[in-house]
């Protein structure tokens, strides 16, 4: 009877996949929405058109990344100072793509858009499932695409509720601050390292009372990249007596 | 502040990054290890560049010319101690802005 119908089979494992897709991917449709509403609202807050938040949603889907940019665009940076700061927040995805070569190389039509939608959120979700949902295709791209159409959908709503405000909401630009305040705990408790954080500090603070604030991201970002890239091998080698 | 133009443009070239950053591996090492500075760069920069935004945050802000640095600061211990306890961004980020906003608006 199966074997009669292959397209109405086929037809059924689909409709299965988009099922079990938006059952998994329920916890991140009550985060995306929330967090994407944040975006939205902070980047009309900042004096910027609904269009570039739902443009910024679609083509980057980065949330710490679109968060931090809306602050840089806000600042006035330049371009190179925009993708330095991008590449840097952002190069922890590689590692994500790295355990997942293989298992997205089976699926080449979907492959492009499944790399692109490779966020934190859904490498976590991806990872956690069984085998079975993983091996399909079309749950993956399923999946991937729920999460992305959460976070357009939290922009889109946020951005409104941004232009409906007539006067600008006094205080919500710490929210970024935060946020870089939460990703910095979440890299402590990850690294337990103290070292990273003190080079940083220490350089940042350097670079703006040399140059200025002006410049203190991306000088400050540059000596702390490149004291730790110097210093890192020197304590891991004698740290396990390799040397 | 960039206008929407500029600001658009500057966008476009983060999707590009963005890019880049997640189709690293597929481009380059599928089916190899990864080289030992790129698993430098997973581990330690993200840390560096939390912390740089961290800093440079506070630096930029008016000191000495009232008292909302200082509310920042509080927010700021707020937030990490929230997120220490509970580990959820979301209650982390609300709580903390939340009561910049009310010291904001109680002190005018």
């Amino acid at each position: 009877m199966r074997l009669g119908f292959p397209i109405l089979s086929g037809m059924r494992m689909f409709q299965e996949d988009f099922r079990r897709a938006f059952k998994a991917s329920i916890p991140v449709l009550l985060g995306y929405v929330t967090i994407g509403f944040g975006f939205g609202l902070l980047a009309v807050n900042s004096g910027y058109p609904p269009w570039l938040a739902l443009f910024m949603s679609v083509v980057v889907y980065a949330g710490a990344a679109q968060y931090i940019g809306i602050g840089l665009f806000a600042a006035g940076a330049t371009v190179p100072e925009i993708v330095l700061i991008t590449l840097v927040a952002n190069i922890r995805h590689a590692a994500y793509g790295l355990s997942l070569i293989s298992r997205y190389a089976r699926h080449p039509a979907f492959r492009p858009y499944l790399v692109f939608a490779l966020t934190d959120e859904t490498f976590a979700l991806i990872s956690s499932q069984d085998s079975k949902d993983k091996d399909r295709g079309a749950f993956l791209l399923f999946v991937s695409a729920m999460n992305q159409l959460y976070w357009v959908a939290g922009t889109c709503l946020g951005a409104f509720a941004g232009s409906l405000a007539t006067e600008r909401i006094e205080g919500l630009d710490f929210a970024l601050t935060a946020m870089f305040i939460v990703l910095a705990v979440e890299q402590a408790l990850k690294l337990r390292k103290a070292f990273p954080f003190v080079l940083a500090a220490v350089t940042t603070i350097g670079a703006k009372v040399l140059l200025g604030d002006r410049f203190a991201i991306i000088a400050g970002l540059a000596a702390a990249l490149l004291a730790a890239f110097l210093l890192e091998p020197l304590s891991t080698k004698t740290g396990t007596g390799h040397a | 502040m960039l206008d929407s133009t500029q600001a658009l443009i500057a966008a476009a070239a983060m999707a590009g990054t963005v890019l880049f950053c997640r189709a690293l591996p597929f481009l380059f090492f599928s089916g190899k290890k990864p080289p030992k500075a790129l698993s430098f760069l997973e581990t330690s920069t993200p840390a560096i560049a939390m912390a740089v935004l961290v800093v440079a945050s506070y630096g930029s802000l008016s000191w000495g010319s009232g008292p909302e640095p200082w509310f920042q600061v509080g927010a700021g211990f707020a937030v990490a101690i929230l997120h220490l306890w509970k580990r959820n961004a979301l209650v982390s980020i609300l709580g903390g802005t939340g009561l910049y906003m009310l010291l904001l608006a109680f002190q005018g």
